[in-house]
């Protein structure tokens, strides 16, 4: 994995524009970031990061089946009492989930690192999926690029595919997302197209607008009846609103469905470490109350004492209340609106720092599979959503870099 | 490796361009065809016996869904013509009429690619799947043909009709009254309470 300066298309803003990437600079500084990339080997994508989030995903599904049979664990997870059938029910009946993406720690050398699962609601898909793949035709026809460079990014053909494997053809689908966010409109109409080429009609309405009917189903901002809604809106919050209690009887299919919650969630981490304690891809991880004593904590005590430890709300956006201690550093991140919720302590895990920035690898899953990557970069520790997207690219075989 | 498909129709995943079927940012006009029968699907420029079969099939699969329904014979007549409905099969007690699909409309995609074309890309990409743009055309009593609703209406002689890309969009679906049906909403705003959603 290389950081590798290259040249800006002189057209790539028009070419944003065009597309309907509005949001490609946010608050006037840079979001969409092509004057370098991030270079892989073939290796690197198949077995650091393909594999792992394919065997990650596997493991954080034996996660949610072992939490939402324990109310304990559930209540430690924040899943308010209320919800709990409803988390726990769409997991025994075998909801399908559509996508998520995990946060990795990867530098190129050794096994890629979990940081999270954003399993529920994960956005920057239009820049991942669409135009990262733009760049990259674009580099190669006019020479920035050698010819054999590929990138790892199936993203629009796997989530096609599993919308098709979930749904039948013709299905009406609403997606809703909260109103006046250009980016989560871009994630989800991004997501429409894919469901519109799966046979699918896609309908948007605003999850403000959602409404409830006599028969209490839910309905669009049209009054019609929702059958099946995609909402880029997290289940945690949902759970505690006001239509949260409606849900289950609402006949409504959702996705993702109801248990992404223990996954879209800190409190996995945790419960992945205490099943897989050492596996390769995991950072030890223990809920802030854990105990002097408890020998799974004992046995990752050293490597917390002598590495540091970041410290997480078990629900948290774009790296809101995030704070990292270390023998050396002490960072708090500024937005601080998930304070109030339980933490979780992980061992502290440098992301690798390019040319004095850190990068962290969106790793997209569609189903169970591992799909393709986006990477964001940012100038501090934590990344927040003021970091940049930088495309990737993967090295041809047999050149050297 | 990972990308053995380079192409990507262009339209797909413009951001604004109306992958919703009834949120069309832009309200550009395309041209659509006017299906009455197979002869007139193959004059299509493009369109094959496989992708005629398919877009028909398309307009049959949305005719069932949401053709529209009238609980009298006599009611369905007044809209549709004389010897224009039947009963609808397997609605039990033959109470619910719907008219015959006289045509449909098979055009042309957002971007220009015809219909054909898509399904073609469509069945090599494996999923066999046929993009539902094909609505169905009913007599309207009046001489000329219209989607349900009378979203779009269609003259004798006509072969093409000019649509806003929403204007391909399916009807609501009838049949059982499940999703999309119309229904009185009885209140609003018990979801959205957080500003910020994705991550």
């Amino acid at each position: 994995m290389k950081f590798i300066k290259l040249q800006e298309r002189h057209d790539w803003r028009g070419k944003a524009e065009e597309a309907g990437f509005r949001f490609h600079t946010i608050g006037g500084a840079p979001y969409w970031s092509e004057d370098a990339a991030f270079a892989f080997t073939l290796e690197q994508i198949e077995e650091d990061i393909e594999a792992a989030s394919e065997q990650l995903h596997s493991m954080c599904r034996e996660a949610v089946s072992e939490i939402v049979s324990s109310e304990e664990l559930m209540t430690r997870l924040g899943i308010p009492e209320t919800g709990m059938d409803l988390v726990a029910g769409s997991w025994r009946a075998g909801e399908p989930e559509l996508y998520g993406r995990f946060d990795l720690a990867y530098d190129g050398c050794g096994p890629a690192k979990m940081l999270e699962y954003n399993a529920d609601t994960p956005t920057s898909l239009f820049e991942s999926a669409i135009f990262q793949w733009g760049w990259l035709e674009d580099k190669i026809a006019d020479g920035g690029l050698p010819e054999g460079a590929d990138q790892f990014n199936l993203i629009h053909e796997a989530l096609t595919g599993r919308f098709r494997e979930i749904f039948a053809p013709g299905e009406n689908l609403h997606f809703a997302a909260i109103g006046g966010s250009e980016e989560d409109y871009g994630t989800v109409e991004t997501l429409a197209w894919m469901a519109k080429e799966a046979g699918l009609f896609a309908h948007f309405t605003e999850v403000e607008k959602i409404g409830l009917t006599e028969e209490g189903q839910f309905a669009d901002d049209q009054g019609r009846v929702i059958g099946a809604l995609f909402k880029l809106y997290p289940w945690e919050d949902m759970l505690r609103e006001e239509y949260g209690a409606k849900i289950a009887r609402s006949g409504c299919r959702f996705i993702e469905p109801a248990w992404k919650s223990v996954l879209s969630n800190k409190g996995v981490l945790p419960v992945l470490w205490r099943m897989f304690e050492g596996h390769r891809n995991l950072l030890p991880a223990f809920f802030a109350d854990v105990r002097d004593g408890d020998p799974v904590f004992e046995r990752a005590r050293p490597l917390l004492e002598s590495r540091g430890r970041v410290l997480k709300p078990i629900f948290s956006r774009e790296g809101a209340s995030v704070r990292i201690e270390t023998p050396s550093l002490s960072v708090a991140s500024t937005n601080r609106e998930y304070d109030e919720f339980p933490m979780v302590v992980q061992a502290y895990h440098p992301l690798p720092s390019f040319n004095g920035s850190t990068a962290v690898i969106g790793s997209w899953m569609a189903g169970g599979r591992s799909c393709g990557i986006g990477i964001r970069e940012d100038d501090g520790l934590i990344t927040q959503d003021t970091s940049r997207f930088r495309p990737h690219f993967i090295w041809p075989k047999g050149e050297s870099f | 490796m990972k990308r053995s498909m380079k192409f990507r129709p262009v339209t797909i995943g413009l951001i604004g361009l109306g992958a919703f079927a009834l949120s069309a940012c832009r309200e550009e006009r395309v041209d659509v065809s006017v299906v009455r029968d197979e002869a007139s699907c193959l004059d299509i420029p493009g369109a094959t016996m496989a992708s005629c079969a398919a877009s028909r099939e398309a307009a049959e699969k949305e005719h069932l869904a949401s053709a529209p329904r009238y609980d009298a014979l006599k009611v369905c007549e007044e809209q549709h013509g004389e010897g224009q409905c039947v009963s609808e099969t397997g609605s039990g007690g033959g109470s619910i009429f719907m008219p015959l699909m006289m045509g449909y409309l098979a055009g042309k995609m957002l971007g220009g690619t015809p219909v054909a074309e898509k399904e073609r890309r469509s069945a090599q990409a494996g999923g066999g799947n046929v993009i539902a743009t094909s609505r169905p055309l009913y007599a309207t009593g009046r001489g000329g043909m219209a989607t349900a609703g009378d979203g779009i209406m269609v003259q004798p002689g006509q072969t093409s009709v000019s649509v806003t890309p929403g204007g391909l969009k399916s009807a609501p679906v009838t049949a059982g009254k499940p999703p999309m049906s119309a229904a009185s909403v009885k209140s609003t705003g018990g979801f959205g309470g957080r500003a910020i959603a994705g991550g």
